[in-house]
Formats: C-alpha cells, sequence, structure tokens
C-alpha cells in the first residue's frame, strides 16, 4: 500500500514539476513537433534536458513537501487543519495587499486606500493632539475607532489596515464557531469560512481601510454568544455593536424574542396553524420577560449608554450629532443606488414632510418586525439577521456600495441551511452584480458626462431594489433550517 | 579745461543716475495675460490656464513664481484632500483658503477661494507658466421645467514674487503663504492682466426635472 501511496503523490507532484521545468519542456515539445516523424534519439539533446531539470526540482519539492506535510501533520492535530490554512492564507493575501496599497499609494495620485481610512487617521491625529476627532471634517464615527488607530501616527501608518484585516480573520473563526454550534460538520464550516476570507469584496473592503469589518465581528459575537445563551455578555456586545454602528439596533427584537429557551420552531408558523387571536396572544406571552431577557436587555442599555455618555462627556454635542443623529437624519441628494434618491433629490428645496419620511420608512420598519417576529428564535437567528440587513440595505433612503458590508458578512453563517443549487447561488450572484453594473451606466453618463440622466439612474435604483428583494425571497425560500442534519 | 574736465564729470554721473531709471522703467513695464479653459465633462473637471508675462528686458528678478487665486462660487469646490494628495506628488500646488464642505449642495454652500502655485519659465523676456486645477461641481436644486444650470467661475487674481526685488513693479502688495499652504506669509504683487474671455467661464449641470414631477 505504501509504494501505491507513494507513486500517486510523486505523480501529484508530476504538474508542480512540469511548472518549474517549463523552459526545457517548451525546449522539448518544439523539438518533436518540429519533425514530422520523430526518430528515436533525435530529441535526445532537449530530453536529457527535461529530464535532469525534473529530477532538480523532484529533489527540491521533496524537502519542500516534507516542511508542508509536517506542519500539516501539526495542524491536523489541532483539528483545525483546513480552516487555520485558509485564515493563515487569506491573512497573507490581505497583508499583500496592504503592502500593494502601500507601493500603489507612492507611486500614483489615484489611490488605493480609501478616503476614509485617512478620515480616521486625521481624527486620530485630533485626538493624539488632545483635541476632538471631530474637527476632521467628515468623522462620522465613535470616538473608540480614532483611539484604536493612534497607532497610525507613532506605530505604523498601516496599522489600521493591519488590525481590520487580522479582524477579518476573526469574522471567519467565528462564522467557524458559529455554524459548528448549529451542527454543522467542520467541512460545511470550512466552505463558510472560505465564502468569507476568499470573498474578493471582503478583502478589498478591509485593504482599503474600511472600518466595516469591526462592526461585522461584534455582530457575529453577539450572535455567538446568544447560540451559547451568554445573555448578559450578549447584550454588552449589542450595546457595543450599536455604539459603533447603528444598524444593529434593527436586529434587538429578534434577540430579545430569541432568547426563550425552549422554543424551536418558527413563530409564523404557529400562528398560521392557530387563529388570530392565538397568535396575538403568543406574541404577547413571547414579550414578556423573563431574568434571561432583563439581562439581556439591562445590559445591552447600560453599555450603549454608558459608550455614549462617556463620549458626549467628551465631546459633546459634536459627537451625538456626527456619529449617531447624522445617520439618522441622513438625506443625500447625490446620486447612489436608493430607490428614494430621485424623490429625495426632487424634493431637495423644501423640507422633509412628515407624512414623506413615514411613507419611506414604514416599509421598512414592518418588514423588520415582521422578519423578527418569523424568525426571531435561537435556531433562526443568523438568517433572521442576514434577512433583515438585506431589508435594511434595499430600503436605505442613502444606499452606497459600503453598505453591502451590513449583510456580506451574515451570508455565511447561514449558508449551510440555504438549499441552493450552485446554478442558482451563482444567478444570484449574477443578478446582483448585473443590477449593480446597469445603474453604474447612467451613473457614469451623469457624474462624467454631464448628462441628464437623473430619471435612469433612478429607474436603475428601482431595478436594484427589485434584484434585492428578488434575492431575499429567494433565500427566504431556500432557507430550510431543519435539513442541516443531513450536511453533516 | 578744469572746467570741461567737471562737466565731464557731472555729464557722467548724470549718464549712470539715468541708465539705471530708463533701463528699470522698460524692466517694470510688464504685461500679463492667461488664457484659460475647462477640460472635461460631468461632476469632475480641469480648469488649465496659461499665465504668460512679457517684460521690457529679460528680467533681472531672479527665480520668480505665481499664484493664482481662483475664487469657487457656491457651484462649485476643490476637494482638500484631492489636492494634498496632488501636492504631495508634485502635480498640483495648490491649497484651499479655509474648510470646504465637500457634501453640501449649491444651495447650502459658501463661496470659497484657492490659490494654486506654480514657478515661471524664463525665456529671453517672457515668464511663463501652465497651471492646472482640478475641482468638481456641486448638486444643483433639480429646475421646474428641467434643464441645465449655469455656473459661473470668475476671473482668478494673479499674484508675482520674485526672489530679488520688484520695488518698481506697479501693482497692489498683498500678503499671502510664500508656499502652498504654509504658515509663512511673503509680500505678492497683484498683476493686472488680460484674458480672452474675461474670466468669464459657464458650467452646465444636469439637474432637472419635469414640470409634472414638480407637485411632489
Amino acid at each position: 500500500m505504501e509504494s501505491v501511496q507513494k507513486a500517486q503523490q510523486r505523480l501529484r507532484q508530476y504538474p508542480k514539476l512540469l511548472i518549474e521545468c517549463s523552459a526545457p519542456a517548451a525546449a522539448y515539445a518544439t523539438c518533436v513537433l518540429a519533425k514530422e516523424n520523430v526518430k528515436r534519439a533525435e530529441c535526445d539533446r532537449e530530453f536529457q534536458e527535461l529530464r535532469q531539470c525534473l529530477q532538480r526540482a523532484a529533489r527540491s519539492a521533496s524537502s519542500w513537501d516534507l516542511f508542508i506535510l509536517y506542519s500539516c501533520n501539526i495542524m491536523q492535530k489541532m483539528r483545525m487543519s483546513s480552516v487555520f490554512t485558509h485564515c493563515i492564507l487569506g491573512l497573507c493575501i490581505r497583508l499583500g495587499l496592504i503592502a500593494y496599497g502601500e507601493v500603489h499609494d507612492s507611486l500614483s495620485v489615484v489611490q488605493y486606500t480609501d478616503i476614509d481610512y485617512r478620515v480616521f487617521t486625521d481624527a486620530a491625529r485630533h485626538m493624539l493632539s488632545g483635541s476632538s476627532p471631530y474637527d476632521r471634517h467628515t468623522y462620522r464615527y465613535t470616538p473608540l475607532l480614532a483611539a484604536i488607530l493612534t497607532p497610525n501616527l507613532f506605530l505604523h501608518p498601516a496599522w489600521g489596515k493591519f488590525l481590520f484585516c487580522v479582524v477579518d480573520i476573526c469574522v471567519a473563526l467565528l462564522i467557524r464557531c458559529l455554524v459548528m454550534a448549529k451542527g454543522s460538520g467542520p467541512r460545511v464550516a470550512t466552505w463558510c469560512v472560505m465564502a468569507w476570507v476568499y470573498n474578493p469584496l471582503a478583502i478589498v473592503i478591509a485593504t482599503r481601510g474600511n472600518a466595516d469589518s469591526i462592526s461585522a465581528m461584534v455582530v457575529l459575537v453577539t450572535l455567538l454568544l446568544l447560540e451559547k445563551q451568554y445573555f448578559f455578555l450578549a447584550g454588552v456586545m449589542h450595546g457595543l455593536a450599536i455604539h459603533v454602528r447603528l444598524y444593529p439596533i434593527a436586529f434587538s427584537l429578534a434577540m430579545y424574542l430569541s432568547v426563550h429557551k425552549n422554543r424551536h420552531t418558527s413563530l409564523i408558523k404557529q400562528a398560521a396553524c392557530s387563529t388570530y387571536r392565538n397568535a396575538v396572544k403568543q406574541l404577547l406571552s413571547d414579550l414578556q420577560p423573563t431574568w434571561n431577557h432583563v439581562k439581556l436587555v439591562l445590559s445591552c442599555v447600560v453599555t450603549f449608554g454608558s459608550l455614549t455618555g462617556v463620549c458626549y462627556a467628551a465631546y459633546g454635542y459634536c459627537f451625538l450629532y456626527e456619529s449617531l443623529l447624522y445617520h439618522l437624519s441622513r438625506r443625500d441628494i447625490r446620486h447612489n443606488f436608493s430607490v428614494y434618491f430621485y424623490l429625495q433629490y426632487l424634493g431637495s428645496d423644501a423640507p422633509v414632510a412628515l407624512v414623506q419620511r413615514i411613507l419611506t420608512f414604514m416599509p421598512q420598519l414592518i418588514l423588520l418586525l415582521c422578519l423578527s417576529w418569523s424568525y426571531g428564535c435561537r435556531r433562526d437567528l443568523p438568517f433572521c439577521f442576514l434577512s433583515q440587513s438585506i431589508v435594511m440595505v434595499a430600503y436605505n433612503p442613502v444606499l452606497t456600495s459600503q453598505y453591502f458590508v451590513w449583510f456580506l458578512s451574515l451570508v455565511p453563517p447561514s449558508l449551510p441551511w440555504l438549499s441552493l443549487s450552485c446554478r442558482q447561488a451563482v444567478a444570484i450572484l449574477a443578478l446582483w452584480l448585473a443590477a449593480q453594473l446597469a445603474w453604474l451606466l447612467p451613473a457614469y453618463w451623469l457624474e462624467f458626462r454631464g448628462q441628464d440622466t437623473f430619471l435612469y439612474v433612478w429607474l436603475q435604483g428601482i431595478a436594484f431594489f427589485c434584484a434585492n428583494v428578488a434575492i431575499l425571497t429567494r433565500f427566504i425560500r431556500a432557507y430550510k433550517p431543519l435539513e442541516s442534519d443531513k450536511l453533516k | 579745461m578744469e572746467i570741461k574736465k567737471v562737466e565731464g564729470i557731472l555729464i557722467m554721473q548724470i549718464a549712470f543716475v539715468i541708465v539705471p531709471f530708463v533701463q528699470c522703467k522698460e524692466v517694470c513695464e510688464i504685461h500679463a495675460t492667461i488664457i484659460r479653459r475647462i477640460e472635461n465633462e460631468g461632476f469632475h473637471r480641469d480648469i488649465h490656464s496659461l499665465v504668460e508675462i512679457v517684460t521690457g528686458y529679460s528680467t533681472p528678478w531672479g527665480d520668480c513664481m505665481v499664484i493664482l487665486e481662483e475664487s469657487m462660487p457656491t457651484g462649485l469646490y476643490v476637494n482638500p484632500d484631492q489636492l494634498s494628495d496632488m501636492r504631495r506628488f508634485g502635480q498640483v500646488q495648490a491649497c484651499p483658503v479655509g474648510m470646504v464642505d465637500i457634501e453640501a449642495p449649491e444651495k447650502d454652500s459658501l463661496p470659497h477661494s484657492v490659490r494654486v502655485y506654480s514657478g515661471l519659465n524664463h525665456t529671453e523676456n517672457l515668464l511663463s507658466a501652465s497651471l492646472t486645477l482640478p475641482f468638481h461641481i456641486r448638486y444643483h436644486s433639480p429646475i421646474p421645467h428641467g434643464g441645465y444650470s449655469t455656473v459661473e467661475l470668475g476671473a482668478p487674481s494673479l499674484l508675482l514674487r520674485c526672489q530679488n526685488g520688484m520695488q518698481c513693479v506697479q501693482g497692489k502688495r498683498i500678503h499671502a503663504p510664500c508656499r502652498p499652504c504654509s504658515q509663512e506669509l511673503c509680500q505678492w504683487v497683484n498683476l493686472a492682466y488680460k484674458t480672452v474671455s474675461l474670466g468669464l467661464y459657464t458650467e452646465e449641470d444636469g439637474s432637472s426635472r419635469d414640470v409634472s414631477e414638480s407637485c411632489l
């Protein structure tokens, strides 16, 4: 058996060796091809060269392979073999891109680094010098972010990017833990990790210096803590998540409903079976607080309140406005993906009527509440977060590509329970990308050609909205939580 | 003989006094022209200005620099971050004056100014510089019957400063930063100049809406 294994191993190495000896191989091939009837020993010289090269390569490769084999053994002993390698590889790709970004930025005026990263760095500089980070125009984040990025100034300018990449890898590990905790096998977990680690969007976002992976990590930590039923800590994390970025506040109701320990079936199915009155009764009983609910809510409120209070004490109204109120009342008449863009643009001269505010906010609110109610149990929580974030992105009054990060990190944790065929998955991805690309065309004519294509930008915005809704319905149909056992 | 000698010296002295005066008068006679053109379409554009200063003689002033001080109306803005990048790469030496809100629409913003610096190339009695400034158009309010808005970019001020003094050059003295965005102030001479289209530049911004939608 051993000899067979060895032969197999040797055969597996052959393509690798051939790549290293591409030059002699090509010479041999041209020699053979050049002569119509190859006689024996006619291309002998070329063949000998190729053979020698292959032998040399095999000798050097074997020691390298031994090293890999050895390290693989260690990793297998750690029982995380593949996930571990993927994470290391993912980190290496990211570090490589950070290095590339540094070189690119020093050579070209079109910068690789995101403008926000410079805003962070400037805010950190203000903070170090004792003034407010909000002195930097367009800094609209928590002061904590500027605080953890202060090493940008005294350690290395790329410190923040490195940090975001490490956070990215933490997100990958969290995805694995979450999927495993939900009962998937390690093989499926590895696939989910790969879906995040090698996601080009995630890689580019982190290495360009976008801080969004931090809120993704905090949200996933909250999910994991809820799964493990550490309600107090989950509340603390959720409070932190809301402080860092406002959008996780939409997950609150679902989290609250998921605390009920014994419930493992979705509420909507129960509601469908029973009468309307029973459904209301059921909902009210679900909302009844237990000690765990109190722990979750109190720790969340206290964390959020104290963080916000401390920041308010330090930086005053500026902080409150820039990092909270601005995001709540954000209105942007510049062209974006949002379905409400044209409405806002046309109404930009007049103050927004209350009716309009309610009309634009209600669909989102109703959907978020419905999703909270239907998927608000422990088993469905990752999918609940995913669907809610898709709703928030699709219905947002201002939508730029940085908002897509909201649901990007939530797709892999629900992946094992989405029964999509490979073709369906590709179709969904293609639909989403096509809708975005189609939007880019009128946007280009508007922005770079000065043509009046506002209406077409809006129409493409509607198309993108439809694509998002279609994807959400596809996901909801494909979500089969019970089939998770099969995946093991 | 004695008297003639004295006269000779006197004449020589007078000549010495007059010659530099005449020379200075010719050196100080300078004519500046600026030729301007706008490139690109849409929201992101560049304005090119070719500055030419012709003097009477080849200049004894040493190295010279000019500033074009553009005043951006409410409909336009320069991006301070972009300019600082371009300064770093030595592409454009420009610095906005004061704070610029890069997000505000036209109706909510204030005009601001930006100083574009450049060295001057000497060729005989011609000093020339080519300056480029990238600028952006703000979003304008929609127009009830559709169509395009017009933005006017006014004529810039032309400031000149040379290594050796230019006491005789006519023009208002102005204190401005010696280099882009530096704290150190230098004295500059504000020059009058001729320009092809008198500094009137119109920009169009595609913002429209139909009449039927105006009720929204």
